[in-house]
């Protein structure tokens, strides 16, 4: 039925494709839609969100099913559809071990390091890394490389995979589509806060297992039961695999038969694609980045009410990662049962003309299933959980970066910058990000790699694991000092930009034209590069720490796990700095009321012009400016102590359902170990 | 509750497919036998931690609490070291009983002037 088409990449316009052009399917997406926006205004009721604490953490009033819920969909991008589907066409179950690996981190997440973070009363982790050693370089470096991994992994990657599916399934111009889906995206972020973006997560999580279980039901039903899956996987050959051009390139047998170990998720330590000291350990040092110590993940349990509600939201993520593996990773390779000449193509020519790219076309497995076996109706199902994935990861990574730019490097700016500037400047950062993220679409289309979810892992492989041994050592280790984590993170960084500058000047290369990068550089499996790197990096801040003279107790209450509860008066190693800001504020608070009262006796106050509130009733500001509070009431202030105290009850309730939710994944490792 | 549901019915799922295939005779042990014993090594983990968590936690806890009250009894008897607290009395080897301290000569007579 679906003959081989030609994938416009560079040209628009849509082709004879099974295109969403039906009333049903329009009437889904349209519905969809609305239930979004809907929802984003409703919590824009809501939620003060012209204050600082209410727009960037919803005021700390979440309970844990919007926390939950949102950590899933913050998770869940555009990006795992496509990419897990297609290493799972390519090379098996493997790949889904980064899902069931996440579950575990998430549990760290909520037991060890927000209680932590909680306590120590803080908006962004640059933010606690400066509480925490004091200096401002440490977390001057944490924001820049947070907002640089957001735009070159998060963004670029759902950005592109959302095109890849848009394509398919509508044929629509590559640029109008991402614009559009990118305007609504940031509409509801610049307005709402986190508090809409949450509620809004909720919807989309239902959307998105909905409409992936649907999926996953016809793909099983078509290609004949899970058993069929087994036995027709190892028979997916694609019909073409004689080399076209002798003289430039030969493809050997294996480039295109289907791995032995493809049902394995514990594969050979040293010829594995993904070996298993890897999976078990390099994904829990990359996953203990993402989930552990990223503004993305952690400002969402920051907003939840108390710790309790924390720890619920994380148990509540945990089991919907266990859905992924049957609903992308299984379907990929149903794709590539249903389809081996597109998906599992391996002449570079055919490739080209399959999609676009010759090294290989497993991207496209999730997006030809929607196309070719979905009825109508439930096509714009499948579209609409596309978008889903895509503005739920997009809004909270726009959010996020907003947050770190505007509490972190803003302020070092301009540390007078009062409440409603912040509020301004995050909101404008966001569409500065937007524009950002079109300039970045040609570049991820020209670097166009077969296998997307690899990309976005070997990335965040060289640069994630510094930040994660340095966030473990500042919770757990009293003794590391400020140098010894500014080191420490120095030489990660080193470490990974060689092996990233290796990889990109010698090509990733692919099975038919292997990469020239030498043995010694590349040859060691990026996953097992994340735990040597970790461990270095670790190894130096500690040699660095004992080398230098040790922080006083008094700096560090409420700052690492051992001091969590303590009830101590904290001297905190940025007060100069903070007390340097606060003075600014108040000063130009005083400034501007001298201004307000001069104006005020020469003439009286014009009143705002329609335009103008309205603009500042939709974005959440323009409410009166709460006054800089003096020295007395900050130090008054700093004693009310975060609590994070639990109600025992509750606590023995979520630890129990911590301790089964451990058990089930466990049995789903070992079952396909 | 619904998700643990829908979790046993995969597993249930998983149970009815396992019959027809072929690759796992040549592991050896069919998978969901490999996934019940990673259950059970991980249960009986949790339960050695559990209990190692209980004898070592507890015992650190008794030393601080006898050491509180130590501390608190010498404040609220200005000095004085005369023992008023029950457990100091208790008697370790019969169950509900209270050893009788008349006896002792600790008590000061009070007589009304």
């Amino acid at each position: 039925m679906m003959s081989a088409t030609i994938m416009p990449t560079t040209s628009p316009g849509a082709t004879d494709k099974a295109t969403i052009n039906n009333p049903a399917d329009i009437a889904v997406i349209i519905g969809y839609f609305v239930m979004v926006i809907g929802v984003g205004v409703w919590s824009m009721f809501r939620t003060n969100r012209g204050t600082v604490g209410g727009y960037f953490l919803a005021g700390r009033t979440m309970v844990w099913w919007p926390v939950g819920a949102s950590l899933f969909a913050s998770n869940i991008g555009s990006g795992h559809f496509v990419g897990l589907a297609g290493t799972g066409a390519a090379s098996g179950i493997a790949v889904g071990s980064f899902e069931w690996n996440a579950i575990f981190i998430v549990l760290l997440l909520g037991w060890l390091f927000v209680p932590v973070y909680l306590t120590a009363g803080v908006i962004t982790m640059p933010q606690y890394l400066k509480k925490r050693f004091g200096g401002s370089r440490i977390s001057l470096y944490l924001s820049i490389i947070s907002l640089f991994l957001y735009i070159f992994t998060k963004i670029s990657v759902d950005m592109f995979s959302g095109a890849v599916f848009i394509q398919q399934a509508l044929g629509w111009n590559i640029y109008v589509a991402v614009i559009a889906l990118l305007s609504i995206t940031a509409l509801y972020t610049v307005t709402g806060g986190l508090a809409a973006l949450m509620y809004t997560d909720t919807v989309q999580t239902f959307v998105i297992i909905a409409g992936a279980f649907v999926l996953m039901g016809f793909s099983f039903h078509e290609v004949g039961g899970y058993n069929a899956l087994l036995e027709k996987y190892s028979l997916a050959i694609p019909s073409l695999t004689e080399s076209m051009d002798p003289m430039r390139y030969n493809i050997s047998e294996q480039c295109y038969t289907p791995r032995a170990d493809a049902f394995n998720l514990l594969r050979d330590p040293v010829s594995g694609d993904l070996p298993w000291p890897g999976v078990l350990l390099g994904i829990a040092i990359n996953g203990g980045w993402y989930w552990c110590t990223d503004q993305v993940i952690v400002q969402r349990c920051l907003a939840a009410k108390n710790l309790s509600h924390v720890k619920a939201g994380c148990i509540m993520c945990g089991y919907l990662k266990l859905f992924p593996m049957f609903l992308m990773v299984f379907p990929g390779m149903i794709s590539r049962v249903l389809y081996p000449d597109e998906v599992g193509c391996v002449v570079p020519e055919v490739c080209k003309q399959v999609c676009g790219t010759e090294v290989g076309c497993s991207n496209i497995a999730y997006p030809k299933l929607v196309v070719s076996i979905m009825p109508d109706g439930l096509r714009g199902l499948m579209l609409a959980v596309m978008l889903a994935a895509l503005m739920s990861s997009l809004a909270s990574i726009f959010n996020s970066s907003s947050t770190l730019f505007t509490m972190d490097i803003w302020t070092r700016l301009r540390p007078q910058a009062r409440d409603r500037e912040l509020m301004i400047v995050g909101r404008v950062w966001v569409l500065c990000i937007v524009a950002i993220s079109i300039c970045w679409i040609p570049v991820v289309q020209a670097a166009q790699s077969g296998q997307l979810f690899d990309y976005i892992q070997s990335v965040t492989s060289y640069l994630a694991p510094p930040i994660a041994a340095v966030f473990l050592l500042a919770v757990f280790v009293k003794r590391v000092t400020e140098p010894g984590a500014f080191w420490g993170l120095m030489g990660g960084l080193a470490m990974g930009l060689a092996r990233l500058g290796a990889e990109f000047a010698f090509g990733t290369g692919s099975c038919v034209f292997p990469s020239s990068c030498p043995t010694v550089v590349c040859g060691v499996h990026y996953l097992y590069f994340s735990i040597i790197q970790f461990f270095c990096t670790g190894l130096l801040a500690l040699f660095v720490s004992y080398n230098t003279p040790p922080i006083e107790d008094t700096h560090l209450h409420r700052l690492v796990f051992s001091l969590r509860f303590s009830k101590e008066e904290r001297l905190d190693l940025d007060r100069v700095e903070e007390e340097k800001a606060r003075n600014a504020r108040r000063k130009a608070e005083q400034k501007t009321k001298a201004i307000v009262e001069n104006e005020s006796v020469d003439n009286p106050p014009d009143t705002q012009s329609g335009l103008c509130r309205l603009i500042g009733w939709f974005c959440g500001v323009g409410g009166t400016q709460a006054p800089e509070p003096t020295e007395e009431e900050v130090t008054e202030a700093s004693k009310q102590i975060p609590d994070i105290r639990e109600d025992p009850v509750w606590r023995n309730v979520v630890d129990a359902n911590a301790l089964v939710m451990m058990t089930v994944a466990i049995f789903f490792w070992g079952y396909y170990a | 509750m619904g998700r643990v549901n829908l979790v046993f019915w995969w597993l249930l799922v998983m149970l009815d497919t396992v019959s027809a295939q072929t690759e796992t005779t040549q592991r050896g042990l069919p998978n969901w036998l490999t996934g019940i014993v990673a259950v059970a090594v991980f249960l009986f983990l949790v339960f050695v931690v559990f209990l190692v968590n209980k004898a070592w936690c507890s015992q650190s806890r008794r030393e601080n609490k006898q050491d509180a009250e130590m501390s608190k009894e010498y404040e609220m008897t200005n000095g004085s070291t005369y023992e008023t607290t029950i457990d100091a009395v208790r008697s370790d080897i019969y169950e509900n009983t209270v050893m009788n301290i008349s006896s002792d000569g600790t008590e000061d007579k009070v007589t009304v002037m």
